[in-house]
C-alpha cells in the first residue's frame, strides 16, 4: 500500500484510484466524485491505496502491516448531520449474521427509519460509513475482521456525534469500559426486544 | 577518665570541681571533659572569683543552660539582638565570648577583671567547648529519636501481637466448630448449635474489622465526618429504640433536660456510632437488675450537646480509667473473656466525638458504676432555636413504633450477590405487595432488564462479575430510564457521588433500615390501586421478545423460516469445528446461535448455546462437546 497523493484529491473530482485506510476499508472508490471538503481532508490524511506489480512506485510500498503502523488521524472530523426526525434518518447495520442483519433492518424501517444501509464486516461498515455518514450506527462487537469496538473509535474519530450503539450478546465489563471510553450512546443487549430497541433508540433524541 | 591516670598531675580542687561541673552537664556518656583537658586549667584560672554561664541560643533569645558556681542570682534568659550580641543587664559586669553555632559563654567578673592574656586565650577555648556542646546537643537529638522511633516500633509490634490474637480466637472457633460439622454423627440438636457458634463468631470478627478499619482511618487522620442538619427528636428517638434493644433485662430510662436544640449541624451516623457503643458498654458491665439512664442536656454557652450515660454497674478503679481509651485496652485483660468485645471501641468513640467538635470524659467508682460524658459542638444555634416544651420532644418517649409497611405495585429486580440479603430483601418487599425478581450480579442484571419490564432497580455495589456501578452505567446506556437504587454498605459522600455519576437515582445503605427502606419502596412505587393484592400479585407478563411482537409478520415468518432451515447446516459447521479442534470457530460458532435462537423462538437453544461458547471459553472441550447432541435433539422437531 501506498499514502495517497494528497495534491492528486480534489473536491467534486473523481479520485485517480481507489482509496482504502490503513486497516483495509474501501473508503472512496475511483469513479465517485469526491463530494466535502472534509472528506477530502482525510482522505488526504489517512488515504492509502492499493499498488500493482507493474507500477513504478512498486518498490515503495508498504504492507499492510507497516501502512497501519504509520497511519495517521487526521484533525478534520465530518460535518456534523445533527439528529433529525426518523424518517429522515439514515442507519448502518454491521453484523456477520444476515438473519440478524435482516431482522435489524426490518424493525428499523418499521420504526420508521427511511434509508438502512447493512454491511457484514467491520471494514464494509467502515467505509459504508465513510460515503454515506449514517446519523444512526448498529455495530456488532464480534465481527470476523475488526471488532466492533474499533470500528466504533474510527467512526467516533471521523464523526464524533454520530449515534453510535455497540450491538452484544455480551455486556461484559471490558466491553461495556472500552465503548464508554470511546463515547459509545448506546448497548444493545441481545436478544434483541421491542423494549430494548426502542429504549435504546430513544437515546437518539435525548442524548 | 585522665584525673584517674597515675601520669597526670594531681587536679586542684578547683579543676576537679570544673571538671565535674561540665562533665554532669554536657553528658557523662561522652568523654566531653577529656576534650577540654588542655583548656582546663584556663577555666580555672578565669573562674578566679568569678562566675560561668553558658548560654545556649534560641531563636532570639539565650537560654542558660549552665552556670558554676551554683547561684540564684544567675539570669536564666538574655534578650539577643542580631547585630549586637547579647543584651547585657546595664549594670551587669561581664566579659562574653560567642560559642559558635551554639550560644555563648558569659564570665561575671564581679569588679575583678581577667588579664588581658586570659581574655585573649577565652576564644579557642569557647570554641572548643561550642564543638563540644553541638556534639552533645545531636546526641540527645538523636537519643531523642531513636528512643521515639522504638517507642513507636514497640507500640505497632504490641498493637499487631493484639490484633492477631484478637482475630486468632474467633477464627478458631469457627474453623474448629466448622470442622466439627464434618462430622454427621453430631446430633441435630448439636449441630445447630455448633452452627450459632460460628455465626457469632463470624459476626464478631466482621465487628473488629470494622473497629481496625474505623480506628486505622482515626491514627491516619482521614477518618470523614459529616455536618447535616438533624432534627434532634428524631435522632433522640432512634437512639431510643436502639438502647431499648441494647439494655434488655435492664431499666432504661431517657431524661431530657431542657431547653435542647431543635436541629444541629453534625453526623447523625457518627453520633449513633458512639452512643451505641456506650450505651451498649453500659448495659454489658451493668449485671441484671441494674438501670441505664441517659441524660441529655445542652450548654448554650459553648453550644455543645450533652449526653449523659450512667449505669448501675462494675464500675472502675482509678487505674482502669487512666487506660480506658487506649487500644485494644479493657479494663484488664479477663474483661474480654467475661464480657467480649474488641477494645477498640472507647477509642474510636473518643476519636469520633473529637472529630465531632466535643470529647468523652468519665467518672467512676468500682462497685458503684460508671458515667460517661459525651459533649458534640452542635454549630450556631440561637434562641429561638430552643425547645423548652417538653411536649416537643415527647414522640421519643413513646416505643419506636413498628415500620409501617406501605401496599405497592410494580415488578423490582434486585440484584445482590448476598443470599442472606436476598432472603431478607425478599421477605422485605413481599409484605410491600409488589413483585420482585433476583438476580446475583450486574450482568444478570442487564441481560433481565433486556427481556423483562422494571419499574425500580435495586443494585448492590459490590458484586462479583460486574459491579453495580458498571452495571448500572450499562443500563443507563441500554436506554433504561426507571429509578436504579443503590444498595452499599460505603455511605462515604465519594461513593454516594460515584454512584450518581454512574446513573443512580437514590442510596440506601445497609444494612437495611426498615423505614428507610420502606419510605424509598414508596417513593418510586405507585400505591397498590383499589382491586389490591389480586392486581399486585399478577405477575407482569415477560416481554414479547421481537419474535412474538412482530411473530404475525409474515416478513418474519419468512425470516424465521429460513433460520430453521439453515440452523442443521450450523449445527453441522459447530460440530465440524469441535471435531477439528478448532476452539475459536466452536467459541464463534455457540456465540452466534445464542445470539439468535431467543429472537426466534427457540429460548432453549439460547440456553444451550450459550453453555457451550462457556464452556470452549473455560478450555472445557469435553463437556462442550457433550452438549452438542443436546442441539441435534432440539433441532429435531423443527425439520418434521
Amino acid at each position: 500500500m501506498l499514502r495517497v497523493d494528497g495534491e492528486a484529491l480534489q473536491l467534486m473530482q473523481p479520485p485517480p484510484w481507489d482509496i482504502y485506510s490503513a486497516s483495509g476499508a474501501l473508503l472512496w472508490s475511483q469513479e465517485q466524485p469526491l463530494s466535502t471538503p472534509e472528506h477530502v481532508a482525510i482522505l488526504q490524511v489517512e488515504g492509502w491505496r492499493h499498488i500493482q506489480r507493474d507500477d513504478p512506485e512498486a518498490a515503495n510500498a508498504l504492507s499492510r502491516a507497516e501502512a497501519l503502523r504509520q497511519d495517521r488521524s487526521a484533525e478534520t472530523t465530518l460535518a456534523s448531520r445533527g439528529r433529525p426526525p426518523l424518517r429522515e434518518v439514515v442507519a448502518l447495520i454491521a453484523d456477520d449474521m444476515s438473519i440478524f442483519r435482516k431482522m435489524l433492518q426490518q424493525i428499523l424501517r418499521d420504526q420508521g427509519v427511511s434509508e438502512v444501509h447493512a454491511a457484514d464486516t467491520s471494514l464494509s461498515a467502515l467505509g459504508l460509513f465513510f460515503q454515506h455518514q449514517p446519523h444512526m450506527v448498529f455495530l456488532d462487537i464480534d465481527m470476523p475482521d475488526l471488532s466492533g469496538l474499533v470500528a466504533l473509535k474510527q467512526i467516533k474519530r471521523w464523526a464524533p456525534d454520530t449515534f453510535v450503539c455497540i450491538v452484544t450478546s455480551n455486556g461484559t465489563l471490558v466491553n461495556v469500559k472500552e465503548s464508554k471510553q470511546a463515547g459509545v450512546d448506546g448497548f444493545l443487549v441481545k436478544p434483541i426486544s421491542t423494549i430494548n430497541l426502542t429504549r435504546v433508540m430513544a437515546r437518539f433524541h435525548s442524548s | 577518665m585522665s584525673e584517674n591516670s597515675p601520669l597526670s598531675p594531681p587536679c586542684s580542687d578547683d579543676e576537679l570541681a570544673v571538671r565535674h561541673a561540665i562533665a554532669m552537664s554536657i553528658g557523662t556518656s561522652l568523654d566531653m571533659a577529656t576534650m577540654l583537658d588542655a583548656a582546663l586549667p584556663l577555666f580555672v584560672e578565669a573562674l578566679r572569683g568569678r562566675r560561668i554561664v553558658v548560654l545556649e541560643q534560641q531563636q532570639q533569645q539565650l537560654n542558660t543552660i549552665y552556670h558554676y558556681p551554683p547561684s540564684d542570682s544567675v539570669p536564666t534568659t538574655l534578650p539577643l539582638s542580631s547585630e549586637n550580641g547579647p543584651q547585657l543587664p546595664a549594670n551587669c559586669d561581664c566579659h562574653y565570648w560567642p560559642l559558635p553555632q551554639f550560644g555563648i559563654l558569659l564570665l561575671q567578673c564581679d569588679g575583678t577583671p581577667p588579664p588581658a592574656t586570659l581574655a585573649a586565650a577565652m576564644q579557642p577555648l569557647a570554641n572548643k567547648l561550642a564543638v563540644a556542646l553541638q556534639g552533645c546537643r545531636q546526641f540527645r537529638e538523636l537519643q531523642a529519636a531513636h528512643d521515639a522511633a522504638e517507642a513507636a516500633t514497640r507500640a505497632k509490634s504490641a498493637f499487631l501481637a493484639n490484633m492477631s490474637h484478637e482475630i486468632r480466637t474467633p477464627l478458631t472457633a469457627i474453623v474448629g466448630f466448622a470442622e466439627s460439622l464434618l462430622d454427621s454423627q453430631q446430633p441435630p440438636a448439636q449441630q445447630r448449635q455448633t452452627i450459632q457458634t460460628i455465626i457469632r463468631n463470624g459476626h464478631h470478627l466482621q465487628g473488629l474489622l470494622c473497629d481496625i478499619l474505623d480506628l486505622s482511618k482515626i491514627e491516619a487522620d482521614r477518618l470523614e465526618v459529616e455536618r447535616i442538619e438533624i432534627s434532634l427528636p428524631t435522632l433522640l428517638t432512634d437512639i431510643v429504640a436502639i438502647a431499648t434493644g441494647l439494655t434488655q433485662g435492664l431499666e432504661f430510662t431517657i431524661h431530657h433536660l431542657p431547653p435542647l436544640p431543635a436541629t444541629l449541624q453534625s453526623d447523625p451516623t457518627r453520633i449513633k456510632q458512639i452512643l451505641i457503643n456506650l450505651i451498649g458498654n453500659a448495659a454489658k458491665f451493668t449485671p441484671s437488675p441494674g438501670a441505664v439512664r441517659l441524660l441529655v442536656s445542652f450548654d448554650q454557652e459553648q453550644q455543645l450537646l450533652m449526653f449523659s450515660i450512667q449505669d448501675s454497674g462494675i464500675g472502675m478503679a482509678p487505674a482502669q480509667i487512666d487506660r480506658l481509651f487506649e487500644p485494644f485496652i479493657q479494663a484488664d485483660s479477663s474483661t474480654t473473656r467475661q464480657y467480649g468485645g474488641t477494645g477498640l471501641g472507647l477509642a474510636i468513640s473518643r476519636a469520633l466525638a473529637r472529630r465531632l467538635g466535643g470529647d468523652i470524659q468519665v467518672i467512676s467508682e468500682q462497685h458503684a458504676g460508671s458515667l460517661f460524658v459525651v459533649t458534640l459542638a452542635t454549630g450556631e444555634i440561637n434562641a429561638d432555636q430552643l425547645l423548652t416544651d417538653m411536649a416537643q420532644l415527647q414522640p421519643i418517649h413513646s416505643p419506636p413504633e413498628r415500620p409501617s409497611i406501605p401496599q405497592l405495585q410494580g415488578q423490582i429486580l434486585v440484584a445482590e450477590d448476598n443470599p442472606d440479603n436476598r432472603a431478607l430483601l425478599a421477605l422485605l418487599i413481599e409484605r410491600t405487595g409488589a413483585q420482585v425478581h433476583f438476580v446475583e450480579n450486574g450482568e444478570a442484571a442487564v441481560d433481565s432488564a433486556q427481556r423483562q419490564l422494571f419499574d425500580l432497580v435495586l443494585m448492590d455495589m459490590q458484586m462479583p462479575v460486574m459491579g453495580g456501578l458498571d452495571a448500572t452505567e450499562l443500563l443507563r446506556l441500554t436506554g433504561f430510564a426507571e429509578p436504579i437504587v443503590a444498595l452499599t454498605a460505603n455511605a462515604t459522600a465519594a461513593d454516594r457521588e460515584a454512584a450518581l455519576a454512574a446513573g443512580c437515582d437514590d442510596f440506601l445503605t445497609k444494612p437495611i433500615d426498615q423505614n428507610a427502606f420502606f419510605a424509598c419502596l414508596s417513593h418510586y412505587l405507585p400505591a397498590a390501586t383499589s382491586c389490591g393484592t389480586q392486581c399486585a400479585t399478577a405477575a407482569a407478563p415477560p416481554l414479547p421478545t421481537v419474535a412474538s411482537a412482530i411473530s404475525d409478520d409474515p416478513r418474519f415468518i419468512q425470516m424465521q423460516q429460513q433460520f430453521y432451515a439453515e440452523l442443521p447446516q450450523r449445527i453441522a459447521d459447530l460440530q465440524q469445528a469441535w471435531q477439528q479442534q478448532a476452539w475459536p470457530t466452536l467459541q464463534r460458532h455457540a456465540h452466534q446461535l445464542k445470539g439468535v435462537g431467543s429472537s426466534f423462538g427457540l429460548p432453549q437453544l439460547t440456553e444451550l448455546a450459550a453453555r457451550i461458547e462457556r464452556a470452549t471459553q473455560n478450555h472445557q472441550y469435553q463437556e462442550a462437546g457433550a452438549l452438542i447432541p443436546e442441539l441435534h435433539a432440539l433441532c429435531q422437531p423443527l425439520k418434521s
